[in-house]
Formats: C-alpha cells, structure tokens, sequence
C-alpha cells in the first residue's frame, strides 16, 4: 500500500433541517443568494436545522480499505454523498483523488419497464462509462450477475436479490479509483456475496481504495483496515476494526432501551424439573460482566434437581453472540468428564481458552438430560462482555468462532482438594456462596 | 463539480462551502465541457424514457400526436358552427391550429417534460453524481421526438386539405431552433423549482392551457389594436407565425420579433442553464 492520500476529509460539516417546509424555503434563498452573489453563511445554523456531520476529520490512503460504523442516522451516508459530490460540505473540506465510484444503492437509474440488457447500458452509463467500454465489459457483466437467463426481461419482474446483482455487476466493473460502498453488499444469497468480497479483493490488487458502510459488523471486522465509528455525526473512534467495532456494540446495546429489554430476558428461566438459583460471575458491574479478551469466564451458580435422576442430568454452557446471533459453542459437563452425582449443591465453571472475539455474548447455563434432548432449567446471563484489550496485540480480522478449549466443572465441596486450589483464584466464593455474590455486588 | 487541479494523471478534486461557485468566462468552458462529457449520458436517458413511454401501451405513439389533432377537431366544430367568431385565416382552418399546434406542444410538452425531470429522477439525483443538466435536456429531446411525430401528420393533413408547401418550409426546424433552446433555458428552471416546490408541477398543465390563448395558436395573430402586444409580448407568438408563414407563404410576416424572440431565447437559456448549474449542489438534498 502506498501512503498517499486519497481522501483528505477536514473538518467537515454538513446540517441538514428537520422541517420540509422551512427545508423548502431555505433551499429556494440559498439558491437565489448563490446566483446573486450573495455569500451564504453555511457555517451558521438556522431554525430547526442541525448538524448531520460534525466537523469530522480523516485520511484514506489509496489502496486502503476504510470502514465506518454506527448507528442509524448518525451520519455515514453523508460522508459517502459528500466524498462522491452530490452533497457540497457546509463547513470544511474534502479533498478527494481520483475518480469515484459510488455503490450508495445499487441499480438506481434502473427503468423497471425496460429490460435488463436495456439497464445494464443506461446503469452503466449514469456511473461514467462510455459506450465503448461497457460493450467490452457486457459479457464480464453478466457473467457477473448471473442473470444470462432473464437479460431480456423487465427488471420489474426480477426479484430484490437479482436486482441488486445486476446493479453490483455493472457497478463493480466501472473500475473507480474510490470506491464507495454503502450496505449493499448485505442483499443477495451468499454465493452472491462472496463473490463481491472476491470482486472487491480483486479491485484492491488494482490499488483501488474502498470505503465501505455496513452494520454487518463481521464483514466490516474481516474486510476493513481502520473503521471510523461515527455517533450522532461526531466521530466517536478511528481505530482498527475491532476496537471501533467492540466500542460501537457496547454503546449501542446499552444505549437502545429496545434492545436491552429484548436481549435482558435474564435470569432463572423455568422450564419445570429443575432449579438454578444465585449465579454469581466474576467481575459483574452494573449488570454487566466484564471479560478481558483471552481470559477465562468465571462463575458458580446454586442448582437443586429435585425429583430428576442425577445420573441422567448434566450441566450445559451456550454461549451466543448478539451481534450476529452467531451460537460460538455449546458444551455439556458429560464430554468434559464430570458427571452430576448430587441432587444439590453449587457449581464452579471456568471456561478458559475460549478465544471468544471482543464482543458481546449470551452465556446460558442449562441443565439437561445426559442424551441431550431435554433441557429442565436454564440461565441467561445476557451481557456477557468480552473486551478489547488495550495495548495488547490481537489478530486484525479476527471475526471467527472457536470452540473453547476447557471447560472445568468443580462442585464445591465435593472434593475439598479441589475446591481450594480453585478457591485460591477464585477469593472465598467456593466455600461462602453467597461471599462471592457479595464480593461481586460490593464491587 | 470538476477537478480543480491535475496531479499525478489523477484527477482531484476539492469540495468545500461554495466551491461550486465560481465566476467569469471559466464557468461557461467547464459547463460546456462537462455537457459535452455527458453526451452519452442525455442519449441514454432519452432512449430510456422513449422506450419505455410506449412499451405498455395499446395506442402507443399515437398519444404524441392525440392532443393536436383534439384541438384542431374541436376548434374547427367551434368555428364552423359560428360559437366561435375567429377570423379569416389563409390556410384551410383545420391544417391552420394544427400548424399552431404542432409548433405549439413543442413549447409546452418541452416544459412539462423538462419540469418533472428533475422529481422523477430523485432516485438517483441523491445517490450518484452526474451531470444533472442531462435530464432536463433529454427530457427535451422526447418533446423534440413527439415533434417529429407530428410533422408526420402535418404531412397527411397538408395532403388531405391539398394545401401545397412551400419550398422555405424546410427552413421550419432551423427557425424553431431559439424556441427549442428557450424551453431547455426554462426548463432549467421549472425542474429546480419543482424539486423544491411540487406546486411548480401542478400548476404547469393549468398555466399553459391559459398561455395557449395568449398566443395565435387557434386564431390568427391580431393585426392592429393593443392586441398585437401579444405578437410581441409573448415569445412563442413570433415562432409560430414565422412557421406558418414559412410553411405556405415563403416570406416573414415580422422578422423583427422573430429577431427578438430568437435572441431573448439564447439568452435565457444561458441565464437558465447558469442558474442550475449552481443549484443543482443546494437541491439535491432537498428533492
């Protein structure tokens, strides 16, 4: 990669205004000041308007594949409009190298009567291309798309996923030396878009620089080299992937109110057959657990079976995470050799060499029938963070699943040997219960 | 927006407050070369629109010329059976307001067309940057091509009333030439405003009807009176006079305001196109 710069972004700023009709208005002075001459004040606001973008500051170097993030309206679209001219900056600058290609949505300039022969040259032309060029890329395209079969047919009978191939393969053959990407890549079957990410590659070995937009945090995770996580048009973090990414999923998590209900259905779950009862986890702050990236999960819970054969119960651990709802793995204390031989007492699970990713996890704790099909109690514990560490190397685009590599199942007091080397790293929790819980909430 | 400055055979390009404003005989070379860049651009969207206008419909190209000959049919009810008093025209009356017409619908097609360009095309206005003088210009190109169309049925219609033309009539389109340029030049202007203003669009259809009749599209123009302002006020007047004349006499009855309204025509299609130019940044966040 070479380190010129081919987007200087300085202290940019964009408002935008709440009110269509005072937008109208300010529309139409703006327009008559420029053509008299007159000089606007950008900088200044007007009623009802507000900043979209907040003097925010960046350099891409070519070659280079830049991501941002962040939630809903807070501003990622307009820098792609504004890196693409469709939007002047209202405070700032922008200094763009190249010629740029826009994929802010694919197939726009799409006719839905005409056909997709037809579309593939008007498309192609709307995004720069001449005539010419488009005739020696039209194989390329369709070979592309995938869409041999239905090129003469009205695109307003093709499906959403075809429609947006077509627009992906014309668009991705106009060769800019920016690339804007914006969240279109998440449409189409996987084949589909695995072959965008190959085309993507392929355009980077070009020296192509790409700046992408998603809320497919993975994919920004694994393709980008920096991410620029933006909030409510102030940039929030410019850092390597998983850093931006694992402080945009904090904040937004706990931040929407919405979320936090659906993902907070925490607690002792009854499922009938079975309790468990006072889980306590290691560094649990505000409802949070808090997991410092390679470091083991740490935790006890009480559990009485009841009326259930303890030889044909055993303990299970899920771990899920929310981003994606990806389930990273499930275990049952039978394949790591503990076998439940109590009708009650307090487990002490240590999960080590997880590996799990920085991000934000599910851990349930369950307690099943040994042949795995019948679960009679269960835990969530929602927020289970596992965080970036800070001033520690950590793979770039880590983004995987592993299965975890211990799994230790003690119960306490069962073998008092045991129990006191755990308890040696574990403070007083393993033989005082409710000492830990206290530790915990004392914290 | 253009590259201000090459470097390293990249292209690059500055944006900050009101970069898009620039001023002396500069603007007009990067406007013009931007158009002439996007050529290709106004074709393509031409064919599009073209194609896909008639492909679902019965009557296909017939609806280019529906409306000339609907005014013609009723005009010539009208005036037949005296509702009307209109005076003595030297054409057969039929041919005359389908002359009119013709010359007419250019202007006023041309405007509707150009008006809604802009608002149908919002697709893309907010997601690509191109050169947005293309919309309006190919929207002016199908009025142009529905012209076309009806030259055909002035033909028939020359046949049918055994009127023969004269040989000037060949110099019809040259003539018509500033009106073409006059209505891209308004057109301009009518698409901005009703990408700000839907009430632009809806109030077009209304005003041209009333416009027609202030120009000598049904009658023939007004010779002495304060009603010859409208041959003179208005600046369509001139165009279809000089193309009727031009069609079956062979000389100019008014070669002044013809002048008049050609050079006024030119020149608001520069003062229009200029004033776009500079908008077109302002309004694509507000369409």
């Amino acid at each position: 990669m070479s380190s010129e710069t081919v987007i200087r972004a300085d202290l940019i700023s964009k408002k935008f205004c709440r009110d269509l009709r005072r937008s109208m208005r300010y529309g139409f002075s703006d327009v008559v000041k420029d053509t008299l001459g007159i000089r606007i004040r950008s900088e200044a606001l007007r009623i009802r308007e507000f900043w979209a973008l907040d003097e925010v500051s960046f350099e891409v170097k070519r070659g280079e594949r830049f991501g941002i993030i962040g939630p809903n309206g807070s501003g990622k679209t307009t820098i792609l409009k504004i890196l693409s001219g469709i939007y002047g900056p209202d405070r700032g600058a922008v200094t763009v190298k190249g010629r740029v290609g826009a994929l802010i949505a694919v197939g726009a300039g799409f006719h839905p009567q005409l056909t997709g022969r037809e579309n593939i040259y008007i498309n192609g032309t709307i995004l720069g291309m001449a005539k010419r060029e488009i005739r020696k890329k039209f194989d390329s395209i369709v070979a592309f798309s995938g869409l041999e079969d239905f090129l003469d047919t009205p695109v307003k009978f093709y499906s959403s996923g075809m429609f947006v191939k077509l627009g992906f393969a014309v668009a991705a053959h106009c060769e800019p030396d920016i690339l804007l990407v914006d969240e279109v890549l998440a449409v189409g079957d996987i084949a589909f878009q695995a072959k965008c990410i190959a085309r993507l590659e392929e355009l980077k070995q070009k020296g192509t620089t790409t700046v992408l937009v998603s809320h497919h945090m993975p994919k920004v995770g694994s393709f980008c080299e920096r991410v620029l996580y933006l909030s409510e048009g102030k940039i929030k973090m410019l850092a390597e992937p998983h850093a931006a990414i694992n402080a945009f999923e904090c904040d937004t998590y706990f931040a929407d109110e919405a979320i936090k209900s659906n993902v907070q259905c925490a607690g002792y779950v009854p499922l009938g057959g079975a309790r468990i009862e006072n889980v306590c986890f290691e560094n649990h702050r505000n409802g949070l657990v808090h997991v410092a990236y390679g470091e083991p999960i740490k935790f006890s819970f009480d559990y009485d079976l009841m009326e259930k054969d303890p030889a044909d119960c055993a303990f299970a651990v899920l771990v899920k995470r929310v981003s994606d709802g990806v389930m990273c793995f499930g275990t049952l204390s039978t394949f790591n050799g503990f076998r439940v031989h109590r009708k009650q007492g307090r487990m002490h699970v240590v999960i080590d060499g997880h590996n799990l990713v920085p991000g934000i996890y599910n851990l349930d704790t369950q307690i099943r029938t040994i042949s795995h099909d019948k679960s009679y109690a269960a835990h969530r514990e929602p927020q289970v963070i596992v965080e970036y560490p800070k001033g520690k190397y950590i793979l770039k685009n880590l983004a995987g699943v592993y299965q975890p590599a211990q799994v230790d199942w003690q119960l306490m007091g069962d073998d008092v040997e045991a129990a006191q080397t755990g308890a040696a790293d574990n403070g007083e929790c393993i033989n005082e219960p409710q000492g830990f819980l206290q530790r915990v909430v004392g914290d | 927006m253009v590259p201000i400055s090459t470097d390293e055979g990249m292209e690059q390009t500055v944006y900050t407050p009101g970069s898009h404003i620039e001023r002396g005989l500069r603007q007009w070379g990067k406007m013009a070369g931007e158009l002439f860049a996007a050529r290709e651009l106004i074709w393509r969207f031409f064919l599009r629109e073209f194609s896909a206008r008639y492909r679902q419909s019965f009557f296909g190209c017939l609806w280019a010329v529906m409306p000339a000959i609907i005014m013609a049919a009723t005009f010539t009810y009208l005036n037949r059976t005296g509702t009307l008093m209109i005076a003595q025209t030297d054409l057969p009356y039929p041919l005359y307001v389908l002359l009119g017409m013709t010359v007419w619908e250019l202007f006023a097609t041309g405007l509707t067309r150009s008006a809604q360009s802009l608002v149908n095309a919002r697709a893309i206005i907010t997601q690509i940057n191109f050169s947005r003088e293309t919309l309006v210009i190919a929207a002016f190109c199908e009025a142009m091509l529905d012209f076309m169309i009806r030259a055909v049925v002035i033909a028939a219609a020359f046949a049918i009333f055994k009127v023969t033309p004269v040989r000037t009539i060949v110099l019809v389109p040259l003539m018509l030439a500033p009106l073409g340029l006059m209505t891209i030049g308004i057109g301009f202007v009518l698409a901005l405003a009703n990408a700000v203003f839907r009430d632009v669009g809806n109030s077009l259809t209304v005003l041209l009807t009333f416009a027609m009749f202030l120009t000598p599209v049904v009658y023939p123009p007004p010779q002495q009176g304060a009603k010859v302002l409208i041959n003179y006020l208005n600046p369509v007047s001139p165009f279809i006079i000089a193309a009727r004349d031009l069609a079956v006499k062979g000389t100019l009855s008014r070669p002044a305001s013809l002048l008049w309204a050609s050079v006024f025509g030119i020149l608001v299609l520069f003062a229009c196109w200029r004033v776009f130019h500079l908008a077109m940044v302002r309004i694509a966040e507000r369409v």
